[in-house]
């Protein structure tokens, strides 16, 4: 398995799961109440927690094991803190985290440029 | 005809012999002991949203992410007692080219044990490459070749 | 009468005599007068004229008036003779006792004789007629005496009677009350034993007491103990749950090992039989483990079933202890009102037995209330009996004043004439008659039968009161008048002429005493009948 360490990444958390965006995906981090809007790539996604800044972060692919059982795409898998995490693709944003309204765009698998 | 059936797995990439015995639901699994890995006390799973019922989440082994199956669901054992000792075993699946590691879930890791092909009786596909007697109990052996690729 | 013509023959004597002296004085005069040659002078002539005319005149005068004598004397005489047939006839009906016509009479009698009379015979009829009164007072005031008596008498029976009962209840309450001393006096010694088996009952129930609280302690000290255990197994199991940790990580270890020996192919094969050997080592400690577990866990239910037993043994034990003091507060309880119960049975026994004494007094004296009270009754009967006699005397005066004829509604000959008169104007008429006797009758209470009997002609008119007689029916004989002519008041009445009042007799209506008033009727001289009123005895005072 190749993996690939990128630079400056976002770590956030909703439901439980540990999200990484690359910082250069991320145009705007506002805070909603107790949540947090982050857009990526146009599109704005909900989390729970922003988790800090990591500089690096050693990155692998999806393995086609996982993709049989999840089909959600992702720009790869990491660790930090001996904690996976799924690293979001801004072309294909993880329906988990898109706000309620523009679901249906995302749906169609094609993210905004 | 046990070694019709014997020929078949052969024809399929799987050889018998010495098997890793698992227990998973009611069910005890037979995994080759070439294609693990490593057992593990139970990993933290973290699941993943938007998954399949198969898939437990991610995990942490070694320093990377390893995706975790529920292997009572893959072979669709019916669910048993709480697990005493609950493992995780990290094996190699899919083609020996392509394999990757996935860690599977199971309730206790029983033995090393040798499963002979002769006493393979059935096999229904999928995940299960059949079904095999180890010391008069019957147990499934599993077709982790199956487990990788996009199926 | 002879007086009287000799004192007329007299008074005529003296008349002539005087004419013949005084012509023969004249003559002499004359004679005188000639023979002095009418010498004489004129005044012997007037005196002469003056005593003959003053003798004249003298004798006329005595003449006169004894010739008025004579004719007041006559007067007198007739008067006398009138006076004294009157008298005669008035004393007559007085001696009958008839004032009415005895006053009649003596209105025909001279002047103060007559007025005398009246006064004394009105004075007489006052007299009866307050005797009669008098008499009626008399029978009320021993008729009230008499029903007073009765109803004393009546009283006194019932006061009797009740004593009787009175009597009958106090020694009745005396024998109640005797056995209600008896049965307090052993409900005391009863209520004695129950106080004594109470001391001993809560002298074994405070051991009992001491005994549970003793258990008591005894079961906390196990269940202190068996807690203890409880956490002494608790620290094995955390022990043996660290030997199966250790047990599963050799095993999995021996499991890796056996992997990684699969691996190293025929190098790993010496090295799989000792992972092999490792994994049947944890195997066994896991299997020792879970005997030692097995063991424990029963050790640890036996535990928890002491935990619990002695829990319970202690909740058990402590309510056991409850009760106990409760039964002991009860025991002590109905110690105390054993104790109060024997006194109060005591006191109630005594009570009684004292209940019993007052009442055998009472019944003493109840004894001699009644004696006195029988006294009473016959002081009463005496008493009532001196008023029936006082009645009977009262009826005695009654019927002798009744003797008399009285000017006075409540004499019954007055009535009885009265009567008379109204059937004599209905002579002829015999319904009418019947018709007025009946009004009569119902006007006066006292008629127990009021008739009219033609003795000629045999026939009868008759009321009778049913209030006093009822429904009795006439008899024939009484209805038909067979005998009547025979019987006394009849006869009596006939003889008499006048209104009688006969003695007493037996009624033939009402076998009741009666006496009968009777009067004669007569119509122009000849008696027409007799009309008689019985009056009863019985009510003889509404008179």
């Amino acid at each position: 398995m190749n993996a690939v360490a990128e630079r400056g990444y976002l770590l956030v958390r909703s439901d439980g799961v540990l999200w990484g965006v690359s910082n250069g995906d991320v145009r705007r981090l506002t805070r909603q109440g107790l949540r947090y809007h982050l857009e990526v790539g146009g599109i704005a996604l909900g989390v729970d927690e922003v988790v800090g800044v990591v500089p690096e972060l050693v990155v692998w692919p999806v393995s086609s094991a996982l993709r049989r059982f999840w089909p959600e795409k992702a720009g790869g898998l990491a660790v930090h803190a001996e904690a996976p995490l799924v690293i979001i693709d801004p072309r294909r944003l993880p329906r988990a985290l898109c706000i309620e309204g523009i679901e249906g765009e995302i749906a169609d698998g094609e993210g905004r440029h | 005809m046990p070694e019709a059936g014997a020929e078949s797995h052969r024809r399929r990439g799987l050889s018998a012999g010495s098997h890793l015995l698992v227990q998973a639901g009611e069910y005890v699994c037979a995994l080759p002991l070439r294609s693990v890995r490593r057992v593990l006390r139970a990993l933290t799973v973290h699941p993943l949203p938007g998954a399949t019922d198969e898939l437990k989440g991610l995990a942490e082994f070694g320093g990377e992410p390893l995706p975790v199956l529920e292997l009572a669901r893959l072979v669709n054992a019916p669910a048993g007692g709480k697990a005493a000792y609950p493992v995780t075993i990290v094996v190699w699946v899919g083609p020996q080219d392509r394999r990757e590691l996935v860690g599977l879930a199971a309730d206790a890791a029983l033995e090393v044990a040798e499963v002979h092909l002769h006493s393979v009786v059935a096999g229904d596909g999928g995940f299960i490459l059949g079904e095999a007697l180890v010391d008069g109990a019957l147990v499934r052996v599993v077709n982790l070749e199956a487990l990788g690729g996009e199926g | 009468m002879a007086k009287d013509a000799t004192d007329s023959k007299s008074a005529s004597l003296l008349g002539v005599g005087i004419a013949a002296g005084v012509a023969l004085a004249g003559i002499l005069l004359l004679l005188l007068n000639q023979a002095l040659n009418d010498r004489v002078p004129g005044w012997p002539y007037n005196l002469f004229l003056l005593l003959a005319g003053v003798l004249l005149w003298g004798y006329s005068f005595v003449y006169r008036g004894q010739r008025l004598l004579h004719e007041r004397v006559d007067e007198s005489a007739r008067i006398n003779a009138g006076a004294e047939k009157s008298l005669i006839l008035a004393l007559d009906r007085l001696r009958a006792g008839d004032l009415v016509n005895c006053s009649d009479r003596a209105r025909e009698l001279p002047g103060r004789l007559s007025g005398t009379f009246s006064h004394s015979t009105n004075a007489l009829d006052v007299l009866a007629q307050q005797i009669q009164g008098s008499s009626v007072e008399v029978a009320a005031a021993a008729n009230a005496v008499n029903e007073i008596a009765s109803e004393l008498a009546s009283g006194s029976s019932q006061q009797a009677a009740s004593v009787v009962e009175i009597t009958a209840a106090m020694e009745e309450l005396a024998r109640t009350a005797s056995q209600i001393a008896e049965n307090a006096a052993t409900q005391a010694e009863l209520a004695q034993r129950a106080e004594e088996s109470g001391n001993l009952g809560k002298a074994a129930v405070e051991e009992a007491v001491q005994g549970i609280e003793e258990a008591r302690k005894r079961i906390q000290g196990i269940s202190s103990r068996a807690e203890i255990l409880g956490t002494r197994s608790k620290e094995i199991y955390r022990v043996l749950d660290l030997i199966t940790d250790i047990a599963q990580e050799t095993h999995i270890l021996s499991l890796n090992a056996a992997i990684e020996a699969a691996a190293a192919k025929d190098h790993g094969k010496r090295f799989s039989v000792v992972a092999e050997e490792v994994r049947r080592l944890a195997q066994r400690s896991q299997e020792s483990v879970d005997s030692v577990r097995n063991l424990l866990d029963e050790f640890a239910s036996s535990i928890r079933g002491t935990v619990v037993a002695t829990e319970e043994g202690e909740k058990e034990a402590t309510r056991v202890l409850e009760r106990a003091r409760a039964a002991a507060d009860a025991i002590e309880e109905l110690r105390e009102a054993s104790g109060d119960s024997a006194r109060v049975a005591r006191e109630i026994s005594l009570a009684t037995q004292q209940q019993n004494a007052a009442s055998d007094e009472v019944v003493l004296t109840l004894k001699e209330v009644s004696h006195v009270v029988q006294r009473m009754a016959d002081g009463l009967k005496q008493f009532s009996d001196t008023a029936d006699r006082l009645n009977q005397l009262g009826l005695i005066i009654q019927m002798l004043a009744q003797r008399f004829h009285l000017s006075s509604p409540h004499s019954l000959k007055h009535l009885a004439d009265q009567w008379s008169g109204e059937v004599r104007r209905r002579l002829g008429n015999w319904e009418a008659i019947e018709r007025l006797l009946d009004d009569l009758v119902h006007q006066q209470q006292f008629v127990e039968c009021l008739y009219f009997y033609d003795g000629k002609g045999g026939q009868l008119a008759i009321a009778v009161n049913r209030q006093i007689l009822g429904d009795r029916s006439i008899p024939v004989a009484v209805r038909s008048g067979e005998g009547f002519n025979e019987r006394p008041w009849y006869k009596a009445a006939v003889q008499e002429r006048y209104p009688i009042l006969t003695p007493r007799f037996i009624s033939l209506l009402s076998e009741q005493p009666i006496f009968t008033a009777a009067t004669p009727i007569y119509e122009k001289g000849e008696l027409a009948g007799v009309l008689g009123l019985d009056v009863n005895l019985d009510s003889w005072s509404k008179i």
